[in-house]
């Protein structure tokens, strides 16, 4: 079956785009799960946060990466006179916004909060932001999966 | 937008639900087999036991909605590229339910040495890292991404 497909440089770039872009959406629903979970276990916090930390590193940092790469350069081929669709300006902003947001801060955040967390001395104002950040970022990467697919 | 773009966008949204809760469900699986305190493995799977939520309505719509298309797009029932990717749809669900299974096993087993000591136990490491439920879940992730490389090529389409 697999031998009849096709090979094409253009599907390979929108296979891996697809593929980076669920391991991104998988990630940060991950970090979500446990992010939330960490609000309410009173004696595996350590555990949860460090597990939020170690996937947003592992997992939704380099998704967001793969992702924004592979749909740059998908984008400058299909419009390569810079003729994009308002819909590929709004994806893009979106996911600048979640990479800067669920990327970066997020992690930088999830690094120091395990740390204070392991001292005893976590302040509630990160650990709210902490909570309330990834559930904010998947919101985002939905819309911006509909935004994809249903370019309105 | 017009109905394609609809029906395009919420079969999307329901393949994200579908494979972003298997990588998150995984995510939490790996995690349980590198732990070995019954407490910290009963949470882990737990946490597992939700992503499958998004797992099931995102099959369930997936499907719906590509059939849908299918019927929208003017592409027949009978094309290779479709019958594959049904096919495939049932063996991933099969084997992913198989071994989702030995999961909730080892859950309620963990959740019963947790309350009752929070010992590890062979017994649970065994069931954590039971080779046939997790060789299944690879089996029905490598379904998924052959779905997915068929929805990309389109061969014979």
């Amino acid at each position: 079956m697999l031998a009849t497909i096709r090979p094409s440089e253009w599907n390979w770039l929108l296979l891996f785009h697809l593929l980076f872009g669920f391991a991104l959406v998988g990630g940060v629903l991950a970090v979500t799960l446990l992010s939330l979970a960490a609000q309410r276990a009173g004696g595996q916090v350590l555990l949860l946060r460090t597990l939020a930390f170690r996937t947003n590193l592992a997992v939704v940092l380099p998704a967001f990466v793969g992702v924004h790469i592979l749909g740059q350069t998908l984008s400058d081929r299909e419009f390569p006179d810079g003729g994009e669709p308002g819909w590929v300006g709004a994806a893009f902003g979106l996911t600048d916004a979640g990479l800067v947001l669920g990327g970066i801060v997020l992690t930088l955040l999830q690094w120091w909060l395990v740390r204070r967390t392991r001292a005893a001395s976590a302040p509630g104002w990160a650990v709210g932001v902490a909570t309330a950040l990834p559930p904010f970022v998947l919101a985002l990467l939905v819309a911006i999966v509909f935004v994809m697919a249903g370019k309105p | 937008m017009t109905r394609y773009n609809w029906l395009l966008a919420i079969h999307m949204l329901a393949a994200f639900a579908l494979i972003s809760g298997a990588v998150a469900a995984g995510v939490f699986q790996l995690s349980a087999l590198r732990r070995r305190r019954p407490s910290e493995i009963a949470l882990l799977l737990r946490l597992a036991q939700l992503a499958v939520v998004p797992i099931s309505v995102g099959s369930l719509l997936v499907l719906a909605f590509g059939l849908w298309l299918v019927d929208e797009t003017g592409y027949g029932f009978g094309e290779t590229w479709i019958v594959a990717a049904l096919v495939l749809w049932v063996v991933a669900a099969v084997t992913g339910g198989a071994g989702g299974r030995t999961a909730r096993h080892a859950r309620e087993l963990a959740e019963r040495l947790a309350a009752g000591g929070d010992e590890p136990s062979d017994e649970l490491r065994a069931l954590v890292s039971n080779r046939p439920s997790l060789l299944l879940s690879y089996v029905s992730t490598a379904a998924i991404v052959a779905i997915v490389v068929l929805m990309v090529w389109k061969p014979g389409a």
